[in-house]
C-alpha cells in the first residue's frame, strides 16, 4: 500500500487503461495480442512490485517480454519433442 | 481500606474525585487535591519571561524539571500546573502564541495524568489510608500481573421503545433489566417515573450500565424529559446524583479509507456506562479485554469501550515515555527525511504479495506468523525515535531502504508493543478453550497490535514517524521472501504468499518448514490451516488475473474458511451469506469430485425457498455505510434512496452511519418503513451470483450455474 507512489497494480491498472485505446485503431488479431501482453503484466504483477522504478511501463515491459521468452521456450521444447528441432 | 479504583474524574478545581469500590463490596467517592500540568520548551530567557508571566494566565505554580525529549536528549522544561483541565487548556492557547514555545504533556487528560503520577491505573488494587494532608493510595496491584482481582460488578441494561423507527417519535417505554431476567418497566412520559428509574439503579448500587443507543439517543432523550418534566434535579445516572454531562450528537470521520461515524460518549461518574451501540472494535474482547486494556494502558474503562483501537494504542506508548520521564508531545511533528525520488519510489512500498495461482488446489498448507509486523517492530526496535537516515556501525540496517536503526536505546513503540505481545502470548498459552477470561484478554490485546504498525505511520501520531511505517513493511517484504525460496528449497510447492503467511503444498513434513520459518525470521509461525482443498479466485472484471484476497477452501477436519467473498462482506443479505456457506458446508461433506454437484443442490434450495416466499423479510435486509450526507448523493444508488426515505420520516442519517433496507419492488425501503414486498429477482440474482463465486473454480461459467440450479429446480418439482 503506497501512500505517495502508486503501488505497480495501481500503475498497471492505469497504464492498461491508457494502452487501450490503441485497440480502436489495431487490426482484429493485433487488439487480442495486446489485451492479453496486458494480462501478462497483471498477472506477474507480484513481481513487478519487487522491481519499483521510477519508470514502471519499463518493468511492464520487461514482463512482457519475460512472458513471450517463456512461450517461445514452451514452443521450442514442443517443436523439438515433435522431432522438428 | 483495601479495594479498587473505579475511576477518576475532574471534581472541581484544584480537587479530583476517584471512585473506589472497596473489598466489602462498597462504592465511595474520594476527593484529592490535583492540578493538571503541562511542559513547556524553549529557550531559557523565554521560560523564564513565561515564568513571571505564568500566575497572571491562571498557574497556580511552575517549576523547572529536567526532562528527556523522545530523541533521548535531556532538556530543561517548564513545568506549569493549572487549576483545572479547562484552565490548562486556555493558558496554553495563550501561551502558545508566542511562537518558539513547544508544549509536551499537554493533551493528556487530568484523570490519566493523575493515575499516572501516582502510579495507579484504573482497576488497580489499592490500599487507602486517610492522613493530615489527605487520601493517600498505595499500590497493592502489578501491571504486568497475569492474574488480578476484579471487583464484582452489578449489571443492568436499560431499553427503550420508541412510537416509530429508527429511534423517532416519543420515547414508550424504558426497560431496565438486571442480572437473573428481572425486568422493571417505566413509563417515560411521567417525571415520577424517570426519577423512581434512577433511584433504582442507585438503589441496586449498578456499577455497569449497559445502553443500546444510550450514548446519542437513549441518555441524552432522557435528561431532557426530566427537563421537560420538571424533575430534572432527581433524575441522574452518576453515582453521585450530579447533573450529567450529555452533548448527545456525534461527528464522521475517515479511517482507512472509510467513512465512519461515532456518537460522542455519555461518561457517568461513579458508575461505567457501555453503550453496546458504541462498543468500538471491541465485541470479541468483551468486558473482560475492556477491563485488560484499561489497566494496561491506563486509560478509563468507558474510554477503553469508546476509543478508536489507534487511541487505546497512543495511550500505552504515552503510559511508556512517562515511565521512563519523557515529555510527550502533542502530536507528531517529526518531519520526514530528506529522499530523492527514487528513493521514495523504493521505500513507499506495503507489504508483498505474491499473486495465487487460479484454482483448486488439494492438500494445501497455510503457515503464518503471529503477529509479524508487531514482533517486527518490537525486534527491531522500530520506533520514530530509533530511526535514523542513514545506518551507523552497530545500527540494525533496514533491508532495500538506506536506513539504520539505533541500537543503544528501547523505542517507546517498540517498548510498549514489545509489552503487549508479551502479555498476549501469556494469555494465549493461559488461555484453555475458546472465549475463556484469557483468551479474551488475548483478543483485546490482539486488536490494539493490529493498530501499532498501521499507527506509527499515522501523521498525528505522537511517536509516529513514516520511514518506521516503512522499515516495517521492508522487513516483512524481507522476511516473506525469505520464506518463500525457504519452502521451495525445501521442495514445497508455493501457491501464494501475501504479507505474513504462506500456502505450499508438498509431501515435506510440514513441521520442519515451520520451525525453520521462525528461525529464519526470527517471528513464531504456526500451520493455520490444512486444507483438504482450497480455491483461489480470478477477478471478476478481468478473468485472465488472480486475487490474492478472494479464496475459499475445506480443512481436514472439515472447517471451512472463506475470505473476500460474499459470505465475508458485511453488506451481504444474511440469507445470501448463508446459502453461500450452506454450499460450502455441502461440498465440505463430499468427496472433491462430487462438491460442485453437493453445491448446486443446495444452491437450489436456496433458490427454492426464495422463490417460495420462505424466506423472513430480516434475511433479506442490506446494510450499506453512507459515505456522505444523503443530500450529496447526486446517483440514485440504493443507500440514497434509503436514507432519503428515512429523512422524509423526520429521521436524521449522517455519513460513516449505517443504513439497512430491504430491497423491494418499489426499490430499497429501509427497515421499519417496508411497504412493499420484496424483489425476488433482485435477490435471485445476488444468489446466483453468491453460487458462481463458489463454483467458478471448478469451470462453471455463470450461466452454467443458473442454468443447473433451475434445472436442479425442475427435476426435484417434478419427482415431487
Amino acid at each position: 500500500m503506497g501512500r505517495t507512489i502508486p503501488t505497480f497494480r495501481d500503475f498497471v491498472r492505469e497504464w492498461s487503461g491508457e494502452c487501450l485505446r490503441m485497440l480502436k485503431v489495431l487490426p482484429e488479431r493485433e487488439r487480442s495480442a495486446l489485451k492479453s501482453l496486458l494480462d501478462t503484466v497483471f498477472s506477474r504483477s507480484d513481481a513487478g512490485s519487487l522491481m519499483p522504478s521510477p519508470l514502471p511501463s519499463e518493468t511492464a515491459l520487461l514482463l512482457m517480454i519475460v512472458s513471450l521468452k517463456a512461450d517461445l521456450e514452451d514452443l521450442k521444447g514442443a517443436v523439438k519433442d515433435r522431432g522438428g528441432g | 481500606m483495601r479495594g479498587w479504583i473505579l475511576d477518576v474524574h475532574q471534581e472541581e478545581p484544584g480537587l479530583v474525585a476517584v471512585w473506589f469500590k472497596t473489598e466489602g463490596g462498597s462504592t465511595i467517592k474520594l476527593l484529592f487535591g490535583y492540578e493538571p500540568h503541562f511542559l513547556l520548551s524553549s529557550t531559557s530567557w523565554k521560560l523564564e519571561d513565561i515564568q513571571r508571566r505564568a500566575t497572571s494566565v491562571g498557574s497556580t505554580s511552575s517549576e523547572f524539571v529536567q526532562k528527556v525529549l523522545p530523541s533521548g536528549k535531556f532538556k530543561r522544561m517548564l513545568l506549569i500546573r493549572a487549576k483545572d483541565e479547562r484552565t490548562k487548556k486556555l493558558m496554553l492557547r495563550k501561551l502558545l502564541r508566542d511562537s518558539g514555545v513547544t508544549p509536551f504533556d499537554a493533551d493528556i487528560s487530568v484523570d490519566r495524568q493523575f493515575m499516572m503520577e501516582r502510579a495507579v491505573f484504573p482497576l488497580a488494587k489499592v490500599d487507602v489510608k486517610h492522613t493530615s494532608r489527605g487520601f493517600e493510595l498505595t499500590l497493592r496491584d502489578d501491571l504486568e500481573s497475569l492474574e488480578y482481582d476484579l471487583p464484582k460488578f452489578k449489571r443492568a441494561l436499560l431499553s427503550a421503545k420508541t412510537s416509530k423507527p429508527f429511534r423517532l417519535g416519543e420515547l414508550q417505554e424504558l426497560t431496565l433489566s438486571f442480572e437473573g431476567a428481572e425486568t422493571i418497566s417505566y413509563d417515560p412520559k411521567k417525571g415520577e417515573e424517570l426519577v423512581s428509574l434512577s433511584n433504582e439503579v442507585m438503589r441496586r448500587g449498578i456499577d455497569i450500565l449497559f445502553t443500546k443507543g444510550g450514548d446519542g439517543f437513549l441518555l441524552p432523550s432522557l435528561e431532557e424529559s426530566a427537563e421537560q418534566l420538571g424533575v430534572h434535579g432527581d433524575f441522574s445516572f452518576n453515582r453521585d446524583l450530579s447533573k450529567m454531562d450529555l452533548s448527545g450528537g456525534g461527528f464522521s470521520f475517515t479511517s482507512y479509507g472509510m467513512v465512519r461515524w461515532k456518537y460522542r460518549p455519555a461518561l457517568l461518574k461513579g458508575r461505567f456506562h457501555i453503550d453496546l451501540d458504541n462498543f468500538m472494535a471491541l465485541p470479541e474482547a468483551g468486558l473482560d479485554g475492556v477491563f485488560e486494556l484499561s489497566r494496561s494502558c491506563c486509560l478509563s474503562v468507558q474510554r477503553v469501550a469508546r476509543n478508536s483501537i489507534g487511541g487505546v494504542m497512543a495511550s500505552l506508548e504515552d503510559l511508556v515515555a512517562f515511565r521512563r520521564n519523557i515529555a510527550i508531545p502533542m502530536e507528531g511533528n517529526q518531519p520526514e527525511f530528506f529522499k530523492s525520488v527514487l528513493s521514495l519510489i523504493r521505500s513507499d512500498r506495503g507489504g508483498f504479495m505474491m499473486n495465487p495461482v487460479v484454482g483448486v488446489h488439494e492438500d494445501v498448507l497455510e503457515i503464518d506468523f503471529t503477529s509479524l509486523y508487531p514482533s517486527l517492530i518490537a525486534i527491531r526496535n522500530i520506533s520514530s525515535e530509533t530511526i535514523c537516515p542513514e545506518a551507523i556501525e552497530g545500527d540494525i540496517t533496514v533491508p532495500e531502504l538506506n536506513l539504520g536503526i539505533a541500537s543503544d536505546r528501547f523505542g517507546i513503540v517498540s517498548d510498549a508493543v514489545a509489552f503487549m505481545l508479551r502479555r498476549r502470548l501469556a494469555y494465549s498459552h493461559l488461555s484453555s478453550r475458546e472465549d475463556d477470561v484469557y483468551d479474551r484478554r488475548q483478543k483485546a490485546m490482539k486488536l490494539i497490535l493490529c493498530s501499532a504498525f498501521g499507527y506509527l505511520g499515522f501523521r498525528k501520531a505522537k511517536f509516529g514517524r513514516v520511514e518506521a511505517h516503512m522499515a516495517t513493511t521492508a522487513f516483512a517484504r524481507e522476511a516473506l521472501l525469505k520464506v518463500v525460496g525457504l519452502a521451495e528449497s525445501m521442495g514445497f510447492k508455493v501457491i501464494h504468499a501475501i504479507v505474513d503467511a504462506i500456502w505450499v503444498r508438498g509431501e515435506v513434513d510440514h513441521e520442519s518448514l515451520v520451525r525453520r520459518m521462525s528461525e529464519t525470521v526470527g517471528v513464531p509461525a504456526r500451520l493455520k490451516a490444512n486444507y483438504r482443498w482450497v480455491a483461489f479466485l480470478r477477478s471478476k472484471v478481468n478473468p485472465n488475473v488472480p486475487v490474492p484476497t478472494r479464496y475459499f477452501g475445506v480443512t481436514k477436519e472439515g472447517g471451512i474458511k472463506v475470505r473476500g467473498i460474499e459470505a465475508r462482506r458485511n453488506d451481504t443479505p444474511p440469507f445470501i451469506a448463508i446459502s453461500q456457506l450452506s454450499m460450502l458446508e455441502s461440498m465440505a461433506k463430499a468427496p472433491l469430485s462430487e462438491a460442485p454437484r453437493m453445491a448446486i443442490e443446495t444452491l437450489s434450495s436456496s433458490l427454492r425457498s426464495l422463490r417460495e416466499e420462505g424466506v423472513r423479510p430480516e434475511s433479506l435486509v442490506i446494510r450499506k455505510k453512507l459515505s456522505r450526507s444523503p443530500s450529496e448523493y447526486r446517483n440514485r444508488v440504493a443507500q440514497a434512496l434509503a436514507s432519503w426515505s428515512i429523512e422524509r420520516e423526520g429521521g436524521r442519517v449522517m455519513p460513516g452511519m449505517e443504513v439497512s433496507f430491504i430491497m423491494t419492488k418499489d426499490g430499497p425501503q429501509p427497515v421499519g418503513l417496508v411497504s412493499s414486498k420484496p424483489d425476488l429477482g433482485f435477490y435471485e440474482t445476488l444468489l446466483l451470483r453468491a453460487g458462481h463465486s463458489i463454483l467458478e473454480p471448478f469451470g462453471f461459467t455463470q450461466d452454467e450455474v443458473a442454468s443447473r440450479a433451475n434445472g436442479q429446480l425442475n427435476l426435484s418439482s417434478f419427482l415431487h
